[in-house]
């Protein structure tokens, strides 16, 4: 296998993008990936997207955007698992050029939200239909027996849950991509509308239309490039059961702790090696789980340290969700995973601006689909 | 049967209730399922609580006039 690295990216602004199509989101973000590259060509493209046959009706994502890329006809294909779509697709391009298969590959996503579909609809598609959707459940219902479960087993407070999202609008606020640049309190989040007791508004991720790319080769190629390539350490994916009940424990994703095993193995690196993280915080207790899972704190700590501050960009001993996060930089849900990425490439470069994290030079990416279906980590490092 | 964990949201498509409560439901074979929780004090509902199924109507089909039926559960 060859060594990887990433090169360039580019994304457009989160958010509700009313002028915008599908095709004029992903060719922008694409683009940019493939200037601030410097690449004459790609040889291969994957988009990651979770449902723009319900969102915006239309499939075939591979070659339409191929076509609107002017890059036909080169191979192209479409990745699809759920929230972790963008996360996969950059996988799915890792591992092709780790092959030896092509050169010069682009890993994007793409969702748009916004064009008028029944939103929490298509996204319980990813939950299971027969078991769990027809019993009326919702994405934020089944995070919220997560959260129930936590609160219960853990003691987590409900004001350790809005400290996410918090945290994630304060790092948000210096995201100039962010959909929702405006810092909030623990009081707006504790008085924000109820959605799924214990979850309310303000602790859950929006919608969002958005698009990410980014432009990965082999080492070799990339140091002819430029002389500060990113190198890809790892990527890993795992998958657990799709109904939440069916799983042993409510307060673990197994899928997550899985992959963070199989992660720090293939990359040889111990949690306390990482310097920061982007993390799937679809919902506020997402995070919280997450950085558990993750080894970052010992489980059922998770809440007491986004508290304290563990987690903050300012003070964290792990700042977590730097470029704001799903919740405050906003979750058009197959571009979220490349999003991340986009966020470590910035960080472990030093150019991201009033969200640099100090000495940044090994990022950790978690991106997941479903309750936790589906998991993807990406650990990325400066050179 | 056992009801571990539960929770309460705002209704989406299945508008049979004005408030709605759903939860991770352990049966006495060790099937896990998740189900709604009705005819209770949702207030006093308490994880690890003992719940009994129910056979109830679970959506209509508005237009064809199709009612779907299903399990629900209610405190035993």
């Amino acid at each position: 296998m060859k060594e990887v690295a990433v090169i360039g990216t580019g994304m457009t602004r989160f958010g509700e993008l009313w002028n915008k199509s599908i095709k004029d989101i992903f060719v922008e973000a694409a683009l940019k990936a493939i200037k601030d590259a410097g690449v004459d060509h790609i040889d291969s493209m994957y988009v990651g997207s979770m449902s723009s046959g319900l969102f915006v009706g239309q499939e075939h994502l591979g070659a339409l955007l191929a076509d609107y890329l002017g890059m036909n006809p080169i191979p192209a294909t479409r990745v699809e698992s759920a929230c972790a779509s963008g996360g996969v697709s950059f996988r799915q391009a890792y591992l092709e050029v780790a092959s030896g298969q092509s050169e010069v590959v682009l890993a994007g996503g793409v969702e748009k939200m916004t064009d008028g579909a029944d939103v929490t609809d298509a996204l319980a598609t990813a939950a299971d239909q027969e078991y769990e959707v027809y019993q009326g459940i919702t994405f934020p219902g089944l995070y919220a027996m997560i959260a129930n479960a936590h609160m219960h087993q853990y003691k987590t407070k409900r004001e350790q849950l809005a400290a996410v999202a918090v945290k994630n609008h304060r790092n948000g606020s210096k995201n100039p991509y962010a959909q929702f640049r405006s810092e909030i309190t623990v009081e707006q989040v504790l008085k924000s509308s109820l959605v799924a007791d214990p979850l309310r508004l303000l602790d859950c991720s929006p919608v969002s239309d958005g698009g990410a790319a980014v432009i990965l080769c082999s080492m070799d190629v990339a140091k002819k490039i430029t002389d500060t390539p990113i190198h890809v350490r790892g990527s890993v994916q795992t998958s657990d059961t799709i109904a939440l009940h069916s799983r042993s424990s409510l307060t673990t994703l197994k899928a997550v702790s899985t992959a963070a095993e199989k992660i720090y193995k293939m990359t040889n690196l111990k949690p306390q090696d990482i310097d920061f993280a982007e993390v799937h915080d679809c919902f506020s207790i997402a995070e919280i789980i997450v950085s558990e899972d993750l080894g970052f704190f010992d489980k059922g700590c998770g809440g007491a340290a986004v508290e304290e501050g563990s987690t903050s960009l300012e003070t964290g001993k792990i700042p977590i969700n730097t470029s704001g996060g799903l919740k405050s930089k906003g979750h058009p849900v197959g571009a979220t995973g490349i999003a991340q990425i986009i966020e470590l490439y910035e960080q472990l470069q030093g150019k991201a601006g009033k969200r640099q994290v100090k000495n940044a030079n090994i990022g950790l990416a978690q991106n997941m689909g479903g309750s936790g279906a589906s998991c993807v980590i990406n650990i990325l490092e400066a050179v | 049967m056992i009801s571990p964990k539960y929770f309460r949201e705002i209704p989406q498509r299945y508008r049979l209730e004005a408030s709605r409560c759903k939860g991770c439901v352990e049966l006495d074979d060790g099937v896990k399922i998740t189900t709604q929780i009705v005819e209770t004090d949702l207030n006093k509902l308490q994880i690890g609580q003992n719940v009994k199924l129910v056979f109830r109507r679970i959506q209509d089909d508005g237009k064809a006039g199709i009612h779907c039926y299903g399990y629900k559960a209610v405190v035993s």
